[in-house]
């Protein structure tokens, strides 16, 4: 049997092959364009029409190259959407495809690939320790692009590296409704150029998927359109001819003008009309009734007329809810029957919904192509109606477009008396030449320090992952007596409402206006204090302090009885309501890692430090062998492994873990050591330098031992001290640290000049030492520690890339040895 | 490996800082990537493969420029408007050298015409094509345009070094480089023009040259610059080595800042640079607040001594930032904390600071200000407590309509920590902590502005300042012990500070708060002029204040009593009485729930025992002494504060019969002065033991109480 890149290949070169094995996956047999796709190499351009089987067919496709052991198909699937309905869709075709393929994976002995998921709110994290196991990972463009730029949210800082090397090595990114990823699109496609230009471990590729992508958002300064253009895969004769492409392509929709029309001074009448409208064809009609507004005061106030006029069930979809509110909302958008459903342009994109009946306010052409398509989506309907709503031509009416947008909506949709897709190919739109920020490579090499700056801030890499002068406030409702205190939590996810900058200024203006305008009473003072905006501020005294003013990004928390919020309408901004804010369960305090502690010293179990060393060197060299890792790197990898823990023979070290049971006969070690791993979780003693970094202390002494021939040695002092992510590419001294009592002595991280590390045992029998820390790195200059890691970031053959993807290795190398020893008494 | 001193390039002027950084990372770039640079005995000496000849032809024939443009400048060359003819030649050249400058003008070009601008850019269209500038120009334009401004959300940032994106007034840096260039290369040949070779050694070696050029240099040679008075010897006009401008443009491209390197919001949301904080006018001879307004920052310009490759100078500059107490510095006095505290990178060894400032019209001429070595200053690190409370003050006396003293204090201040920061020593100590009860008394005086202004009183001071101040003078130890004098009358806390300031003292959290307290005012009897009467009159109010309190007998108390000796100096007045009230106001701000009984070092030796008037009088306000507590006669007091210390000593004595502790002298006949310095010394707090030794002196020895005889 042959073997490439540690797959068995098994033929299936035979056409019907994968045709056969995309219709037992997924009970279909696949459209001409499924099956181009998993022949032929990856194309750049995935140019089809939503819901014609998009997700299956590039999950298929690579599910059956890894299968087959194509080279070409990187081992982890990255599937990057736009807005998070879509990744729990995903999530669940791409399950349900892995699990129809599990057989034959496991008829070929090999692992199952599993479905991670990425999205603000829940982030698994299984897959970081299993980089030799087929993932497939599906989150939004904001998780996943985070960790590609090395700065991932909702995650610990210490393993942005670790996700900046696993996605970027060994992957087949997928990119799915560019249309609405805004800046994302020349983000990956910038790193796809940069893959090719700083290099990589294994394949690294990406595909596109849109219908409408922007040629020139692709072609960016590092990733030109080839002659020919980009490799493309798009529909055919022979697919247009399939029945169900046929009925998604010439879905028909009939559209007309409405009668009511946004006029200024008018407004109350326009709700009555839409309201009205939107009622009638909910009874006479049927089906999903959509009425998209532009704006979300509007569509509350439209909700609430419907509720008047007892629609039923009807549900108000737009931005400005807590995720919780939303999805209750959302379910009845995505239900079945009859109802009536009141958005914004938050229902634009993604959610997989098909009205019959569609009422829209005029807006900008490319949101109206996409609201369009949020009727008869499936081609299902016999009669499905789209009622447009004229926008008078006004500034104020026209917000949040420009009136421009609008009239040149308008002057297209004039002659037209249907909308369905083979109509609107032919409207001519040209879209306007967005300018972006665009990644470029110094800013990538600049992201590669993942260390925050002196005073622990970190790159806001925000501008390169979603568009948009994102101005929001983030606000949050608590009940609470009195003032805030230490022990409240910072909000969970679930509790966040994003509110517009301008709309929070409003709202703080009033709230300080009502406030100033109460009395000294009893109940009045009660009032003052709950019309009071907090911000969590961790580096004051006192973490809780009064917002005076409001930025962009600012999360701020309310006094659910100020209000501001209604869990059916979202934000209203509304003072002091006759109902208080009900607040969402807070989540229980984040344990957040500093840069003191060691959660993975403390296992339950004294491993002595020879020992350890010597479980995660061969955890190494069985990542590297698995992964084929060239010799050299490979080498380098294990070495570090062997050496990772050096530092941890260092007295201070031995000290934080043994003074604390040195009068517990229990909890005693039960032998001499060095030890690397402790029975015990307690905290370091008192008089122990803080901000200890055995990790430093290591690199320190395998750079004093290292012979100077050593070719890898200073790949291998950096990976070994970048094994927990808080040493990389500078040595820096932290605030805080105890500082040695001689003024001119270096120290950094609880490690001092001179400092005697004992012999070490490496577990291979080599004894090491007695060491002399040597600090002098970390003065600019000649053999600086920052020196050597700038080199090897910009050696050709490391990079940035590779490099972080070998740091992972020794990590989870580390890691698992940790388990495999915490689990051996058990 | 040769090494060269390379005399032309030295930390001042700021062109010639900069010459030194061109010629470490052009030489790094293009000629020998090993090579290292380093800053010794204030030259910068350059450590490479290439010999003296070497390194001459390099930057002769071999030298690639930076292509350094900017299409969003007017007057770059890019308009109709503009001289062209820099960058029409360059544009024309064959020279392989240029091959660079060629495509990114020719980028540039193309993104202009796809944007349609085709004048100086609007305001409105800047942001545009400013992004797409740094989308789309070449890789190696980039450090430039990153050097030279910053694309935030809210539009285009500068940092002070390149002027405004590139151009200081209506000098454009990029046009005049690509002349200057041509004015040492002929673009058609790319080879040396015939000066050329002569210009180079002027300008690194600092070799003698006659052949300067017409043109003018910026913000960064001041000397060089034209102007009024401005240059030795050219009048109104500049000429310069071509090369000095060519270098020095190259220099600067090596603080590009990445884009998307920290630029953190301050609190007053500005960005922050690298090595560059607001201007603080403190420090330097010539320094005024006026300085502040106009100029638009301060760059502290790094030096190192062991010898470093551009990649890491790169890196250095483009993220070096200072920390102070857990923040960016912003200003210069920041900076200067930071340098003492170890809160620069390590291996810099010494910084020069410039300041940027207005002085000649539109031309901001970087001045340079004074030179820092890097050195810890434990000393330094005190003021980190108070790090917020002296930003806020800052802030508010530079505030437009901040009282005179306010900016006068905060100048005093200032100048003390920098002096601090750079030297250290009890002296130095002792002069932040006058400065800051200037600051003190400056808000007490102008308290509407205080109050208005947010600013609460000097946050309580951790009794180091007391360690590191000590210098064992007579004058801070009397101050201490006299800052440390409290009672509590009724329900309130008497702190000696509230007859200098309108606060009120709290306990929080195990420290003592103090806070600004209009309805006190009528304690302030403090009067700044003359020490002994603002002490009797302190005394005088805290008896009126005791007696409606129903105090027995005088109730102060004190963490760290006075010792004999220095009453005695004070009472016989050799003090310094000015020093003395300038501690004051400082120890009155130590938190007194921390200080220590021996917080300063007392002198060993013989306890001089002061005056027997003093001694007699103290009898009558030294609080209950054993079983034995003499009630309160504040006409004693008066009786000596008026100079009449035989009337003050005659009821003294029989204040003290009546309690049955009668003295061995009734009337002590002195007037005048002592009398007055008796009566404030009044003030001291005494600690027991001393208060026996009193005893021992003045009461017959019947008298003396049971716990002192025993």
């Amino acid at each position: 049997m042959r073997v490439r890149r540690g797959i068995p290949v098994i033929d299936m070169d035979d056409e019907r092959d994968y045709a056969t094995f995309f219709e037992a996956v997924t009970g279909n047999a696949p459209y001409p364009y499924q099956v181009r796709l998993g022949e032929a190499p990856w194309p750049e351009v995935l140019d089809v029409p939503t819901g014609l089987g998009k997700t299956a067919a590039v999950v298929v496709a690579w599910l059956y190259k890894r299968l087959t052991g194509d080279p070409a198909t990187g081992r982890r699937l990255v599937y990057c959407l736009p807005m998070r309905t879509l990744v729990e869709q995903t999530r669940d075709v791409a399950q349900a495809l892995c699990s129809a393929a599990a057989p034959h994976y496991e008829a070929r002995a090999l692992d199952v690939p599993a479905v991670s998921v990425m999205l603000g709110g829940h982030v698994d994290e299984e897959w970081e320790a299993h980089p030799e196991r087929p993932a497939i990972l599906v989150g939004t463009q904001d998780m996943l692009l985070s960790r590609a730029l090395a700065r991932g949210y909702a995650m610990s800082r210490y393993k942005w590296p670790i996700h900046f090397g696993l996605m970027h090595n060994d992957c087949l990114w997928v990119f799915d409704e560019t249309q609405l990823m805004g800046v994302a699109v020349e983000t990956s496609a910038q790193l796809e150029a940069l893959r090719a230009r700083l290099g990589v471990l294994g394949p690294a590729h990406s595909v596109w998927m849109s219908a409408t992508l922007g040629r020139g958002q692709l072609a960016t300064v590092d990733h030109p359109e080839p002659d020919g253009g980009f490799a493309r895969v798009t529909l055919t004769g022979a697919d247009h001819d399939a029945s169900r492409v046929r009925e998604r392509t010439t879905a028909k929709k009939t559209l007309m003008r409405g009668d009511a029309r946004l006029e200024k001074k008018k407004e109350d009448s326009y709700i009555a009309e839409v309201a009205a409208l939107a009622e009638q064809a909910h009874r006479e009609r049927g089906g999903l009734t959509l009425v998209v507004v532009n704006r979300v005061q509007r569509a509350q106030a439209i909700h609430r007329a419907l509720g008047k006029l007892d629609a039923s069930p009807r549900a108000l979809v737009h931005s400005r809810f807590r995720p919780l509110d939303r999805r209750r909302h959302e379910d009845v958008l995505k239900g079945d029957g009859d109802r009536v459903v009141v958005a914004t342009q938050a229902v634009e994109a993604g959610v997989d919904v098909s009205a019959r009946t569609l009422i829209t306010e005029l807006a900008p052409w490319p949101s109206m192509v996409q609201r369009f398509g949020r009727c008869n989506r499936y081609g299902e309907q016999e009669d499905a109606r789209v009622v447009w709503l004229d926008v008078d031509d006004d500034a104020d009416l026209a917000r949040p477009y420009d009136g421009t947008d609008l009239s040149e909506a308008r002057g297209l949709l004039g002659g037209l008396a249907e909308c369905g897709p083979v109509t609107l190919a032919t409207v001519g739109y040209r879209p306007p030449r967005v300018v972006r920020p665009v990644l470029r490579r110094r800013d990538l090499l600049d992201l590669f320090d993942t260390s925050p700056d002196l005073l622990g801030n970190d790159i806001d890499v925000s501008r390169f992952v979603r568009d948009g002068d994102d101005t929001d406030v983030l606000v949050y409702f608590r009940v609470f007596d009195g003032d805030p205190d230490e022990g409240m939590t910072a909000p969970g996810r679930d509790e966040l409402v994003r509110v517009s900058i301008g709309a929070a200024r409003t709202f703080l203006d009033r709230l300080t206006k009502k406030r100033r305008s109460l009395g000294d009473g009893v109940a009045d003072r009660e009032r003052k204090r709950w019309l009071r905006v907090w911000r969590w501020d961790p580096l004051a005294k006192s973490p809780w302090t009064r917002a005076t003013t409001v930025h962009p990004g600012q999360v701020l928390m309310l006094h659910g009885a100020a209000g501001g919020y209604a869990a059916e309408l979202g934000w209203t901004g509304e003072l002091l309501p006759k109902e208080p804010v009900e607040p969402v369960a807070a989540p229980e305090a984040a344990t957040l890692e500093s840069m003191d502690l060691d959660p993975s010293t403390g296992i339950g179990r004294w491993v002595t430090l020879a020992t350890h060393l010597s479980d995660v060197a061969t955890e190494a060299r069985g990542l590297t062998e698995t992964l084929e890792v060239p010799a050299a790197l490979a080498g380098a990898v294990t070495t570090a492994a062997l050496w990772h823990d050096a530092g941890k023979a260092h007295e201070q070290f031995q000290r934080r873990i043994m003074e604390p049971v040195r009068d517990d006969p229990e909890h005693a070690p039960p032998g001499d050591g060095p030890w690397a791993k402790s029975g015990h979780r307690r905290r370091p003693p008192k008089g122990v330098r803080p901000y200890f970094r055995h990790e430093l202390a290591s690199a320190l002494a395998f750079l004093r031992v290292a012979p100077d021939e050593h070719e890898q040695r200073d790949l291998v002092a950096y990976l070994i001290a970048a094994h927990h992510g808080k040493v990389r590419l500078s040595i820096r001294s932290v605030p805080g640290e105890e500082r040695p009592p001689e003024p001119d002595r270096l120290f950094a991280r609880g490690v001092w000049h001179g400092d005697a590390l004992p012999e070490v045992d490496l577990g291979d029998g080599t004894p090491i030492g007695p060491v002399e820390l040597d600090l002098t790195p970390m003065l600019l200059g000649e053999g600086s520690w920052l020196e050597r890691t700038l080199a090897l970031r910009d050696d050709p053959e490391l990079g940035p890339f590779r490099l972080a993807f070998l740091e992972a290795l020794v990590r989870v190398a580390d890691w698992r040895a940790s388990e495999k020893e915490e689990q051996h008494d058990a | 490996m040769h090494e060269h001193v390379l005399a032309g390039c030295r930390p001042v002027p700021l062109a010639s800082y900069l010459k030194a950084l061109a010629v470490l990372r052009l030489v790094c770039e293009q000629a020998d990537s090993e090579a290292r640079g380093c800053w010794k005995d204030d030259t910068f000496v350059l450590r490479t493969v290439l010999d003296r000849d070497a390194l001459l032809r390099f930057f002769l024939h071999d030298y690639a420029p930076t292509p350094i443009i900017a299409p969003w400048n007017g007057g770059s060359g890019f308009y109709p408007k503009d001289n062209k003819d820099a960058i029409r030649e360059i544009t024309a050249s064959p020279a392989p050298r240029f091959a660079g400058y060629r495509a990114a003008i020719e980028s540039a070009t193309q993104i202009l015409t796809e944007l349609e601008i085709t004048e100086k850019v609007s305001t409105s269209d800047k942001p545009r094509l400013l992004e797409s500038c740094r989308a789309r120009l070449p890789d190696d334009v980039l450090p430039w345009l990153d050097a030279a401004l910053f694309i935030g959300t809210d539009g285009p940032k500068y940092p002070p070094l390149l002027g405004t994106g590139g151009n200081d007034g209506r000098l454009d840096f990029t046009n005049n480089f690509m002349q200057r260039l041509l004015d040492v290369v002929d673009p058609k040949s790319g080879e040396p023009k015939p000066s050329g070779q002569e210009l180079l050694a002027a300008a690194l070696f600092d070799e003698p040259t006659d052949g300067l050029t017409g043109g003018a240099i910026g913000q960064f040679l001041p000397s060089g610059a034209g102007g009024a008075n401005l240059s030795s010897g050219f009048e109104g006009s500049s000429r310069f080595d071509p090369w000095d401008f060519v270098l020095m443009i190259e220099g600067a491209v090596t603080f590009a800042v990445a884009a998307v390197r920290r630029m953190e919001h301050d609190a007053r949301g500005t960005f922050s640079y690298p090595f560059t904080v607001r201007p603080t006018g403190a420090g330097y001879a010539s320094g005024t607040d006026a300085d502040e307004g106009a100029s638009r920052g301060e760059i502290w310009m790094p030096l190192w001594g062991r010898p470093a490759g551009a990649a890491e100078v790169r890196t250095l500059l483009s993220e070096g930032r200072a920390r102070v107490g857990g923040r960016t510095a912003r200003h210069g006095v920041d900076f200067a904390r930071a340098v003492a505290t170890l809160g620069v990178d390590r291996g810099i060894t010494e910084l020069q600071r410039y300041g940027m400032l207005v002085r000649n019209g539109l031309s901001y001429l970087a001045t340079p200000l004074d030179r820092f070595r890097v050195r810890n200053e434990p000393s330094a690190r005190l003021l980190d407590p108070i790090d917020g409370w002296l930003d806020r003050f800052r802030r508010a006396a530079t505030r437009d309509r901040a009282p005179a003293a306010a900016r006068r204090a905060l100048g005093v201040l200032e100048e003390a920590i920098i002096d601090l920061c750079r030297r250290g020593g009890p002296d130095r100590v002792q002069d932040v902590l006058v400065a800051l009860g200037l600051c003190e008394r400056t808000m007490a005086r102008s308290l509407r502005w205080a109050v208005d202004s947010k600013l609460d009183p000097v946050p309580g001071l951790s009794p180091d300042w007391l360690a590191q101040a000590d210098d064992g003078s007579v004058e801070l130890r009397l101050a201490v012990a006299l800052g440390s004098v409290d009672a509590r009358a009724a329900s309130r806390r008497l702190p000696i500070r509230c007859h200098l300031e309108p606060v009120s003292t709290r306990a929080v959290r195990g420290a003592v708060r103090a806070e600004w307290d209009t309805s006190s005012t009528r304690d302030v009897v403090w009067n700044d002029g003359d020490l002994v009467r603002a002490m009797n009159a302190a005394f005088a109010r805290r008896l009126v204040l005791f007696e409606q309190s129903g105090a027995g007998s005088y109730p102060d108390s004190a963490r760290t009593p006075a010792a004999l000796s220095d009453v005695a100096a004070f009472v016989e007045g050799r003090t310094d009485d000015a020093r003395l009230s300038r501690l004051l106001w400082a120890t009155i701000l130590l938190d007194p729930a921390r200080l220590e009984p021996g917080a300063v070092r007392r002198l060993p030796g013989d306890r001089v025992l002061p005056p027997a008037l003093y001694a007699t009088l103290k009898l009558c306000f030294a609080g209950a002494r054993g079983d034995c507590a003499v009630p309160m006669v504040p006409r004693i007091h008066r009786l000596a504060a008026s100079g009449d210390g035989a009337g003050a000593s005659r009821v003294a004595a029989q204040r003290l019969r009546a309690s049955g502790r009668a003295p061995a002298v009734g009337v002590i006949a002195q007037r005048g002065d002592l009398a007055r310095r008796s009566a404030a010394a009044l003030l001291f707090p005494l600690d027991s033991r001393d208060l026996t030794a009193i005893e021992r002196t003045v009461l017959r020895p019947e008298n003396l109480s049971g716990e002192a005889t025993s």
